[in-house]
């Protein structure tokens, strides 16, 4: 059985054990990505390195981290740090609105609905779409959500609410019912 | 004007939360995780070496303590010598006591202390 992330993070801190680090960043490489993928409108390069410098200051602080929140959802917020700190220096240089905007919804082939679905998507406030992110695709609570964006609560909720109806209405094709 | 009907059916729901969800696709690692290994700051290398390993302090503090049984009793350690220890030791305590009591005498104490703490404070954290 593979050991729980608190178990390798004891092994970070205590032995400096760098392969219960490796294993750490292997387990949640792919939501910490997806994540600044989301949050870079699909720059793969800057999300990546963004994923990069938050995966070198959860090592750094690492000690600091409290096992009340999930450790997936803790680096989630230093990646949300990251990614406002790259924002508000690209901000001096370009409007971040013309920063390259679509290779979020990859060119491999998919079928009709997804493909609707991620046009469905780019329709919403940024707001609703990390919202929707976050729960739907990253699976967070909607408490975990508020923690991590500093929002009210009710805030979390009816970003979902107006993201879901308005996906209903844009996808209403695909379902008699709606 | 948005729709304000936030109580859908939730059969509904749960198609649409399916259908977001199974657009998630988890990425393949690709050399990140040895991008990140790669990127991390050096380890900090031990001043003594021995003293890492798990054994390492106890055999150091063991033979410490050897060595210093050995001296003593080489130097003509007795009862009796440890007998003419015994008011000397409750003199010094006294004195310290005094010292204590004194304010600026304390509040140097804490400031060294807390100096000693703060300095030592990422090796403690590792400690725990």
């Amino acid at each position: 059985m593979n050991p729980a992330d608190a178990e390798l993070i004891r092994r970070t801190l205590h032995r400096d054990d760098r392969a219960a680090f490796g294993e750490l960043v292997l387990r949640h490489q792919s939501a910490v990505r997806n994540f600044l993928r989301h949050l870079t409108r699909g720059d793969t390069a800057l999300a990546d390195d963004l994923a990069q410098d938050t995966f070198v200051s959860a090592y750094r602080n690492l000690a600091h981290f409290q096992h009340t929140a999930a450790f997936s959802t803790w680096l989630l917020g230093i990646a949300h740090n990251h990614w406002r700190n790259a924002r508000r220096r690209q901000r001096d240089l370009e409007p971040i609105d013309s920063h390259h905007f679509d290779d979020s919804i990859p060119t491999v082939a998919r079928s009709d609905l997804q493909h609707d679905l991620a046009s469905a998507l780019q329709q919403l406030t940024s707001d609703e779409q990390l919202a929707i992110h976050l729960g739907f695709h990253q699976g967070l609570s909607h408490s975990e959500i508020a923690a991590l964006l500093a929002w009210p609560l009710g805030t979390v909720k009816t970003h979902l609410a107006r993201g879901k109806e308005k996906l209903r209405h844009l996808l209403a094709s695909w379902n008699p019912q709606t | 004007m948005e729709s304000a009907n936030l109580n859908l059916p939730p059969d509904n729901d749960a198609r649409l939360a399916a259908l977001l969800r199974s657009t998630h696709t988890d990425l393949p690692d690709d050399g990140f995780t040895a991008r990140v290994l790669a990127a991390l700051p050096p380890p900090t290398p031990s001043a003594v070496p021995f003293l890492e390993r798990p054994a390492g302090r106890p055999i150091v503090l063991s033979i410490a303590a050897l060595a210093g049984l050995a001296l003593a009793l080489w130097q003509g350690l007795s009862v009796e010598t440890l007998r003419t220890l015994v008011p000397a030791v409750q003199q010094t305590t006294a004195t310290a006591s005094v010292s204590v009591t004194d304010p600026a005498f304390s509040i140097a104490l804490f400031v060294t202390a807390a100096s000693v703490l703060y300095a030592m404070k990422p090796r403690f954290l590792r400690l725990l």
